[in-house]
Formats: structure tokens, C-alpha cells, sequence
């Protein structure tokens, strides 16, 4: 049901905002793809500190509000069955954000010391990772052929006792990890949506380890990064060099983050769009099923999307007067889109 | 039944293997030996300075050298409580994997489809080894680190000749620098009490 409503609001979409981008040829489509990747690591490991802050200031609130048109694209007009599986999602996106939130808090207090600090990082991977088996299960045992949901518990167990031995490391996986889980909603979409550029797109992923090979084996002898002044230092750190200090140089570190978020960025901001069909006019709302159905909510929908385009223009004048504090704040509540990701990630299987 | 026995002969494995795994011998300690180079331990450079007009001699430390030494002492900066939540962390991890492992065993006995997973397990199995050769490859081509190669002690061998020097020291944590410094006081040749033992 839910995927007949899919395809239906994206074959609305293609005839009002895609329609030139369907008839664009996989080839050209490919060669878009491998331009943006060697843009991105030959800017990331050139002027890594200059890419991560200018990405993150023009499309980090760009990209959320364009993952928040996604998901509530997919969201069907009656809950149904997923009336349990979308009201874990919601519990666990809000829940774990906000303890997120209180420990990034309390990390500058001093108020815990270093074993009570990875206790609780831990204790919240745990938590993340309880969720996403909850889900698993939720979302499997309300299939019909739904018996493999039961490989993600020994997959959970595993993940959760990574997250007790090394709860930091933890934390900096899903920080690289969350870039490729772009890639590969857009892999889903265009299975759904664009079946001729699926295998073009596919080719281009493949080039996405060479990449980064490529970029560690430049990068790996390399003098670390000046941490001069509070952005860079604030770039720096939000790519992990807190984690491992002296592991490994932080211009390879900054580099490899920025050229990952980079990647993520273009596929919300273009990828993500131009394969579900909405083009160059995301902001039409009316091939959002929410919308468009007589059981839905276009008013509601309607101020979410202005509320989140207010919100974009509210981080960017945020950035504009403290770059640095609005980019710590940036990032620690980022972690809502985050987790929102797995619940729509599911449902695409 | 099939189960049960899968598990009993894992359970005569276990106890066959206790025995055996017990004769090996304990790794050996580190320092036993004058000619082992320790690399366990951390490394700092160390200068010995003559200083004019000092009255006693002083070891002088950097803030930052003592917080290595604190961390190879195992003492941390929320003290030992830190360090009871931290093995507390590596047991919860471990069980938590263990499980993680055993119910993996569970589920591939229960599955159905003996076939498919034989072929999924195998190729995790290369996989998995695959990755340990090519990182025990890349591991024992590349040169050791720079922390765990021998230290080059310098001119420091010229400081003590024969017979070992010895006396009392005052202890200083400084802020500046990352050299430990041994400051003697500068005595007049002559006067000096280190002229009379020679």
C-alpha cells in the first residue's frame, strides 16, 4: 500500500518537476556523479578546514529540510499496521536526541569524571542500538516472509558490546557512517524511481573507495591541521581527532569527514530530488501524498515544510554571527536527522 | 536432540581445550630483562643541565609528561573510581559480544535453510580472514612507529662514568616545555662536595 502511494506521488512529481530530468541520459547522469566525487576529494584534501566550513554553513539546514520533505513524502496517509513501528521511530528519534543533547551538555560541566563520561556514552549506544533492533523487529514481524529480522539481534548484541569496549569510537562510526547512508537511500530511490540510472549510479559507488583510498594514501604523512582560532579547532574535533589523538594526522581526518558530508549533502540536496522526481522545485508541496489525499493533512504539512524553511534561514544568520558555537550546536542536535534516517531507511526493504 | 548434541560436543571441545590452554606459559613480564627495550612504557627527552647559583638539584617534569606517566601508572584523572567503571565497561562489552556470538550459533543450528547460510557464513568466513591477512600483511611490512623503536639516549651516556651519581632531588611539575630536565646546581671546582668523591 504504502509503496502504490509512493509511485504514484512520485510519478506526479516527474510530471510536474522532473520531467526534464527524465529524459536525462544514465551516461550523463554518471559523469555528473564522478565529477561531483572528484570535485569533492580533491577539494577536501586541498582546503579541507575552508570546504567544512563553507559546506556546513550553505547545506547543512538546506539538506535537513530536504530529508524532512523526504520522509514525510513517505509517510502514508493512514498509519495502519505501522502505527507501532512509527510511534517507536518517533519515541526513539526524540528520546535519544534529547539525552544526546544533555550529555554533550554535561561533557562541559565537569561534572562527571572519565569512567561515569564512557559509562554514559556507552549506556546511550546501547540505547541507539536497542532501538534500531526494536525496529528491525517491528518492521519484520509485520511482513509476511519477516523470519531474518532475528539476525539483528546477535548483530545488536555485537554492535552494543563495540559500543561498552570502545564507546567513543562508537560515537565516530556513526559520524562517518551517516554520509553513506545517503548513498544509499539514493541507491533505493532510484531502484523505486529511476531504474536506468540505477546501474550508472552503482559504477559511480564503486569508485567511492578508490576515492578515499586515494585520499589516505596522499594524506596519511601529512602535517596535521593549524587548530588556530575557535572554528578550526571546532572543525578538527567534530571529526574525531579528540578520539584518537595523534592516531592519525587530523588534515586526513578533517579531510575524509568533509569529503563524506560533501558527498552527503549533494545526494539530499540534488541526488535524493532529482531521482525522486521533485527536480528543481523541491518546495511544491502538492506532490507530497499528505497533500495531495483527501484524508490528509495539507495545512499541517504545508507550515512543517515553511516551519523548517524558517528554521534554514534561521541557522544561516546563526552561523553568520558565531560560526563556531552555532556549529557545536548544529551538530549535537543533527543527530535527530540522524536517527530519523533509520526508521525511512527500513521501510524502503 | 540434533541441538543437543551440537552443544554437547561443543562442551567436550571447551573442556578438552581448558587443559591444554592451561599448560601454556604466562607472557613473560616486561623488564626482567636489562636488555629488553621497553616499549610499553612512555618516552620523553631528558636533558641534564648545570645550572649557575642553584643551592639543590631539581627534576624538572612538564604538566604534560605527568599525565602520560599518571595514564601508564593507571591513574586517572577521576581516580580509581574511573578505572572500576572502565573494567566495568570492558566486561558489559564482552558479555554483551559473547551473547552476541553464542546466539549467532544458535540461530545458524535453527535455521532452515543449511545451504544458503553455508554459503553466507563461508563467504563472512573469507571475508573475515581475508581482512586479517591483508592487515597482518600491511602490520608486519611497516616499519615500527616512532614510539616503540629504541630511544636514542644521546649525549646522556657521558653523564655517568663508572660509578653512579647520586643525591637528593627536588621534584617540579612545570608547565613549559616537554623535556624533562635534571638541573644540578653548578659547583666551583674545588669547593664542591662532587670534587671531593673524585
Amino acid at each position: 500500500m504504502q509503496s502504490a502511494a509512493d509511485i504514484v506521488a512520485l510519478g506526479a512529481g516527474v510530471a510536474r518537476g522532473g520531467a526534464d530530468a527524465s529524459r536525462t541520459s544514465p551516461r550523463v547522469f554518471a559523469a555528473a556523479c564522478v565529477c561531483l566525487l572528484v570535485a569533492a576529494a580533491a577539494l577536501a584534501g586541498f582546503a579541507p578546514l575552508w570546504l567544512s566550513v563553507a559546506t556546513v554553513f550553505a547545506f547543512a539546514g538546506p539538506h535537513n529540510w530536504a530529508e524532512l520533505r523526504f520522509f514525510i513524502t513517505r509517510l502514508p496517509v493512514r498509519l495502519g499496521r505501522s502505527r507501532c513501528f512509527f510511534a517507536l521511530a518517533a519515541a526513539g528519534v526524540f528520546g535519544l536526541t534529547a539525552t544526546y543533547a544533555a550529555l554533550a551538555l554535561w561533557a562541559d560541566s565537569s561534572v562527571w569524571g572519565e569512567g561515569s563520561w564512557r559509562a554514559a556514552i556507552a549506556t546511550w549506544n546501547s540505547a541507539a542500538v536497542v532501538w534500531v533492533v526494536a525496529l528491525v523487529a517491528v518492521r519484520g514481524r509485520g511482513r509476511s516472509r519477516g523470519g531474518a529480522w532475528v539476525w539483528a539481534l546477535p548483530a545488536g548484541l555485537a554492535l552494543a558490546g563495540l559500543g561498552w569496549l570502545v564507546p567513543q569510537g562508537f560515537a565516530l562510526a556513526l559520524v562517518y557512517v551517516h554520509p553513506l547512508v545517503a548513498l544509499w537511500f539514493l541507491d533505493r530511490q532510484l531502484r523505486l524511481s529511476r531504474r536506468g540510472w540505477s546501474r550508472a549510479y552503482r559504477v559511480c559507488l564503486a569508485l567511492l573507495p578508490v576515492a578515499l583510498l586515494l585520499l589516505w594514501w596522499r594524506l596519511a604523512g601529512t602535517a596535521p591541521l593549524a587548530e588556530d582560532g575557535e572554528v578550526a579547532l571546532r572543525v578538527v574535533r567534530h571529526a574525531g581527532a579528540g578520539v584518537m589523538p595523534g592516531v592519525v594526522s587530523t588534515h586526513l581526518l578533517v579531510s575524509t569527514h568533509v569529503f563524506l558530508e560533501t558527498l552527503h549533502y549533494g545526494v539530499w540536496l540534488v541526488g535524493v530530488p532529482l531521482a525522486a522526481g521533485v527536480g528543481l522545485a523541491p518546495w511544491r508541496a502538492s506532490s507530497v501524498p499528505l497533500v495531495r489525499h483527501r484524508r490528509g493533512w495539507p495545512r499541517l504539512i504545508r507550515a512543517l515544510l515553511f516551519a523548517g524553511g524558517a528554521a534554514v534561514l534561521l541557522l544561516w544568520l546563526c552561523f553568520a554571527a558565531d560560526y563556531a558555537t552555532t556549529r557545536d550546536i548544529y551538530f549535537t542536535v543533527a543527530t535527530a536527522h540522524v536517527l530519523a534516517e533509520v526508521p525511512f531507511l527500513l521501510r524502503t526493504f | 536432540m540434533r541441538l543437543f548434541r551440537n552443544f554437547a560436543a561443543l562442551a567436550l571441545l571447551l573442556v578438552a581445550a581448558s587443559p591444554a590452554l592451561a599448560d601454556i606459559a604466562l607472557p613473560k613480564k616486561p623488564g626482567q630483562d636489562p636488555n629488553e627495550i621497553r616499549r610499553d612504557l612512555p618516552i620523553s627527552r631528558m636533558t641534564i643541565e648545570r645550572v649557575e647559583g642553584l643551592r639543590e638539584a631539581r627534576l624538572q617534569i612538564p604538566r604534560s609528561r605527568l599525565q602520560d606517566l599518571n595514564l601508564t601508572a593507571g591513574v586517572e584523572p577521576g581516580g580509581a573510581q574511573s578505572a572500576g567503571i572502565k573494567s566495568a565497561g570492558t566486561v558489559i562489552g564482552g558479555v554483551l559480544i559473547s551473547l552476541a556470538v553464542v546466539l549467532t550459533g544458535l540461530l545458524l543450528v535453527r535455521s532452515r535453510r543449511p545451504a544458503k547460510l553455508g554459503r553466507a557464513t563461508a563467504a563472512a568466513v573469507v571475508c573475515v580472514c581475508a581482512l586479517g591477512a591483508a592487515a597482518g600483511v600491511a602490520y608486519a611490512n611497516i616499519g615500527p612507529p616512532p614510539g616503540i623503536r629504541p630511544q636514542d639516549p644521546g649525549t646522556l651516556v657521558k653523564a655517568v662514568k663508572g660509578v653512579p651519581l647520586a643525591g637528593s632531588i627536588r621534584v617540579e611539575v612545570v608547565d613549559e616545555g616537554t623535556e624533562i630536565k635534571l638541573l644540578v646546581p653548578a659547583v666551583k671546582s674545588g669547593t664542591g662536595r662532587g670534587d671531593e668523591e673524585e
